[in-house]
């Protein structure tokens, strides 16, 4: 079980890693989380009946471990936002016009609530309203007033921008 | 900007990330080998020892009840026979709450998994958290009873005893010199439980009060759902 575990977590370890840079904005915090939800999968594992895809129960177990985790200090995880470290690192690469959205998508999230992040995140994936609701237990309708109330948040953030 | 331009700086950003963190399947598996403890995790494994030295603590209580002190008070020294059903109704009252608390422990643990919908497993951390913070004031609760019982019976038995020794046992202690002992013994004891209380409430919410206040919070959040 252990190597079938192994394998499929390395094929799919971009959504731990898409988690862990929405939640955390320090590379400590983020390898923390980040060994945090596989310990978390690999306990869950076994309890994983293929009801659902994979990749869903693996989202819903990574953004669950992510929305409850706690820390010590003065950052909880709903004030956080993408690593800024990494950002200075992506401005370094690309050119300044995805530099701005990069800036803008950063000072959007931090704004947003532990749960706005998880479905912004499966938003920004291309996720359907049905999936989004299936991962986040949560209805399809409010999924829909979520994301409305998280667009008037970045349309109102654009404006003070401009 | 709109939502468009958002996706493809996201997806710019997120790919460039995954393949900067990207890991091997060795590194993973390095990983896992190295245990993490959530809070919930640390919590559940403090209920779980905190229990064992309760179950202990109350074995004591009782083993002393019905054996030790039986054993090492001289026939001289008559247990109050007033204090005997006080006495069972302590004990009762302890393992009672003791049985209650594992109950209620084990019910939350056996519907407990990270893989729940967020709602459930919010509501079953607060538990959790709830069932420990309780689990202390237990711990208070019995250690005080104990000390309430032991203190009553102590005072009684002096006074009695001093009593006896200087009028020759002519003169017996009245109810209402009883009840004094007993005012008295509640006088000092309350005052305690209730400042044990508080100290215990202030250092729980200082320890974890942040953390119940979000996950309240997001629970909230969550319940706006039914009315969407």
């Amino acid at each position: 079980m252990e190597k079938e575990f192994l394998q499929i977590i390395t094929e799919n370890q971009g959504i731990i890693h898409k988690v862990c840079s929405i939640y955390c904005d320090l590379e400590e915090d983020r390898r923390d989380l980040f060994q945090e939800i596989l310990a978390q999968l690999w306990r869950s594992y076994p309890s994983f009946r293929s009801e659902s895809k994979f990749t869903t129960w693996m989202y819903r177990v990574a953004l669950n471990t992510a929305i409850t985790n706690f820390k010590k200090d003065k950052r909880q995880p709903d004030k956080t936002g993408i690593s800024y470290e990494n950002m200075q690192l992506v401005e370094e690469m690309y050119d300044t016009r995805i530099e701005e959205q990069i800036k803008m998508l950063n000072m959007a999230v931090v704004q947003l609530t532990g749960i706005e992040k998880s479905i912004i995140l499966l938003f920004l994936e291309d996720k359907k309203y049905e999936e989004i609701a299936e991962i986040t237990g949560i209805t399809q309708n409010y999924v829909r007033v979520k994301m409305n109330r998280i667009k008037k948040k970045l349309k109102l953030l654009m404006n003070s921008e401009e | 900007m709109d939502l468009k331009d958002l996706k493809s700086a996201w997806n710019t950003y997120s790919s460039q990330e995954v393949d900067k963190h990207r890991l091997g399947k060795e590194n993973i598996h390095e990983m896992l080998k190295n245990k993490t403890k959530s809070l919930v995790d640390r919590i559940d494994r403090n209920i779980r020892i905190g229990m064992g030295v309760l179950l202990l603590f109350i074995a004591y209580v009782l083993f002393d009840d019905l054996y030790l002190s039986k054993l090492l008070i001289p026939d001289s020294i008559k247990y109050p026979g007033w204090m005997i059903p006080f006495d069972v109704f302590s004990n009762t009252l302890i393992v009672t709450t003791y049985l209650f608390f594992v109950i209620q422990y084990l019910k939350i643990k056996r519907s407990f998994s990270i893989d729940l919908q967020l709602k459930d497993l919010l509501f079953g951390i607060q538990e959790t958290l709830k069932t420990y913070r309780r689990m202390f004031y237990l711990a208070v609760v019995i250690l005080m009873i104990n000390i309430i019982v032991s203190f009553t019976a102590g005072v009684y038995q002096g006074l009695k005893f001093k009593a006896n020794s200087v009028s020759s046992g002519i003169i017996n202690l009245t109810t209402h010199q009883i009840l004094i002992i007993v005012g008295i013994s509640l006088l000092i004891i309350i005052p305690m439980i209730v400042i044990s209380f508080f100290i215990l409430r202030w250092g729980f919410n200082k320890l974890y009060g942040r953390y119940l206040q979000s996950l309240s919070d997001t629970l909230k959040e969550l319940d706006e759902s039914q009315t969407a």
